[in-house]
């Protein structure tokens, strides 16, 4: 998951909005000078229900926002990076099968990859030059309807047409503002519901008393290990069932229980047969 | 006290007692898991090596021929992983993977360590005891915990580890914080 402090350390975000709980979204903290001041999130009073309705269908949708920002980066970030791992190894690729062992319907296949990706590059060229060209022809265009109108006839409706265009501007610098604020709110946000979402499970997992009792055993027993815990834990319990198990068909079959049988003769006593070392010392003290 | 009795207080004292059916069932099975996930393993390494010398050199000319070798030698990796693995372990260690979680080993009825003789005939006797399963299941009635296969090879199989009192404690006070969380949950 992507750091968050990068979107809670905001220039113009309030200190306060940064501790807040969730769902405090720091709107008014990132206010843009000299725009006008876009949806807010502001307390809106209980008795209106549908201003609650559409507040929380903005945060929902600022939190998709931030989802999808975040999300997007982070898959971004691994498609490069596993291209890269790719290009610095190719033999990670599966193996290519014979050529004489394709199909017509697997050339075809091919075929229509093939044809996409070309099909791609040419369209990002296309729409490349189509942009330049496109460039190319509004400035021409704009220099000469700027030459035709710069006479005192035209002025009038030149003004008009200049004053339109600059409310246009204006409109459209406000949202991309807004967007590009929305965004941020919506990354902030993204990183605090996530944030929030682990605390919750660490929570729910810290009060659970399964989970407690075995902290608290690795705790108290750290010599001993997690691997060494489950082997003993394996061990007991296949013992015990040994025990039932044989002690029940015992019963059944009428057979002497096993506590009235003979003990094994190495009962009590470790399996030394199958110590090397202790073999080897006192093979190398003999020797001495 | 008896045995179970004891077991029941977890009292036990069993390094050296006669290991029980169960423990021995489980062993079986983590060997068998882990003989087979071998073996496959092998398998499908074996064909990849095939293939690619096959592609490198091309010096196995036929199809028939490459599966022919194939499964020659992948049958003989194979078996004598198999061998290793049961006879080398047992004269080894007394005790296979399996074996060794469960904590039971098979020791010679004369007290000594298994020998090459003694595991191959016990190896064979494994097989005579699957028939029917009824060579296994003799351990459930058997004085002395035996199967099949260990009275044709003069073997028992005991149990490698002693009980750590530490284990216990820790059950107790487990069982301990259980029993106050319950009663403090009923009273609230």
């Amino acid at each position: 998951m992507r750091d968050t402090s990068e979107t809670t350390s905001l220039p113009n975000q309030a200190d306060d909005v940064r501790d807040t709980p969730m769902p405090a979204i720091p709107t008014e903290a990132v206010a843009i000078e000299g725009a006008r001041q876009p949806s807010k999130v502001t307390a809106i009073p209980p008795d209106q229900p549908a201003a609650l309705e559409f507040e929380r269908l903005q945060l929902v949708t600022r939190l998709l926002v931030g989802f999808l920002a975040v999300g997007g980066d982070e898959l971004f970030q691994w498609l490069r990076e596993f291209q890269q791992e790719i290009d610095s190894n190719p033999s990670l690729l599966p193996a290519r099968r014979q050529a004489k062992d394709e199909t017509e319907l697997e050339l075809l296949r091919y075929l229509t990859i093939g044809l996409l990706v070309r099909g791609e590059k040419a369209i990002a060229r296309g729409v490349s030059r189509g942009f330049r060209l496109s460039a190319n022809a509004t400035g021409w265009a704009l220099g000469t309807l700027n030459r035709l109108t710069d006479n005192r006839l035209a002025r009038p409706f030149r003004q008009r047409v200049e004053r339109r265009f600059r409310d246009w501007e204006q409109e459209t610098d406000l949202i991309i503002r807004e967007g590009r604020r929305e965004e941020r709110s919506g990354r902030w946000l993204a990183g605090q519901t996530v944030n929030e979402i682990t605390n919750t499970i660490m929570d729910s997992l810290a009060d659970n008393p399964a989970l407690d009792d075995l902290i608290q055993d690795m705790i108290g027993q750290q010599s001993v290990g997690l691997a060494g815990v489950v082997m003993d834990n394996t061990r007991q319990v296949t013992t015990t069932a040994d025990y039932v198990v044989e002690g029940v068909l015992r019963r059944l079959l009428r057979r002497p229980s096993r506590q009235a049988l003979p003990p094994s003769p190495l009962k009590g006593k470790p399996q030394e047969m199958y110590q090397y070392e202790d073999k080897l010392d006192r093979t190398v003290q003999d020797d001495g | 006290m008896t045995d179970e009795q004891a077991t029941q207080k977890g009292e036990r004292d069993l390094l050296g007692a006669y290991a029980g059916f169960v423990s021995r069932l489980i062993a079986f099975v983590i060997d068998l898991l882990v003989v087979t996930a071998t073996i496959t393993t092998i398998t499908i390494v074996g064909n990849f090596v095939l293939d690619a010398l096959d592609n490198m050199f091309g010096f196995i000319p036929a199809e028939a021929v490459t599966s022919w070798v194939m499964v020659t030698i992948i049958s003989i990796v194979s078996l004598g992983f198999y061998l290793i693995y049961f006879i080398g372990l047992w004269m080894m260690a007394g005790q296979t993977l399996g074996k060794w979680v469960v904590g039971v080993r098979i020791v010679r009825t004369n007290g000594e360590r298994m020998k090459f003789r003694t595991a191959v005939v016990r190896l064979v006797g494994y097989w005579i005891s699957a028939i029917l399963f009824l060579g296994y299941l003799w351990v459930l009635v058997d004085n002395r915990r035996q199967g099949l296969h260990d009275k044709l090879a003069g073997t028992f199989v005991v149990y490698s580890w002693p009980e750590d009192p530490k284990h216990t404690e820790i059950l107790q006070k487990r069982a301990q914080r259980f029993r106050e969380r319950r009663s403090s949950r009923s009273q609230s």
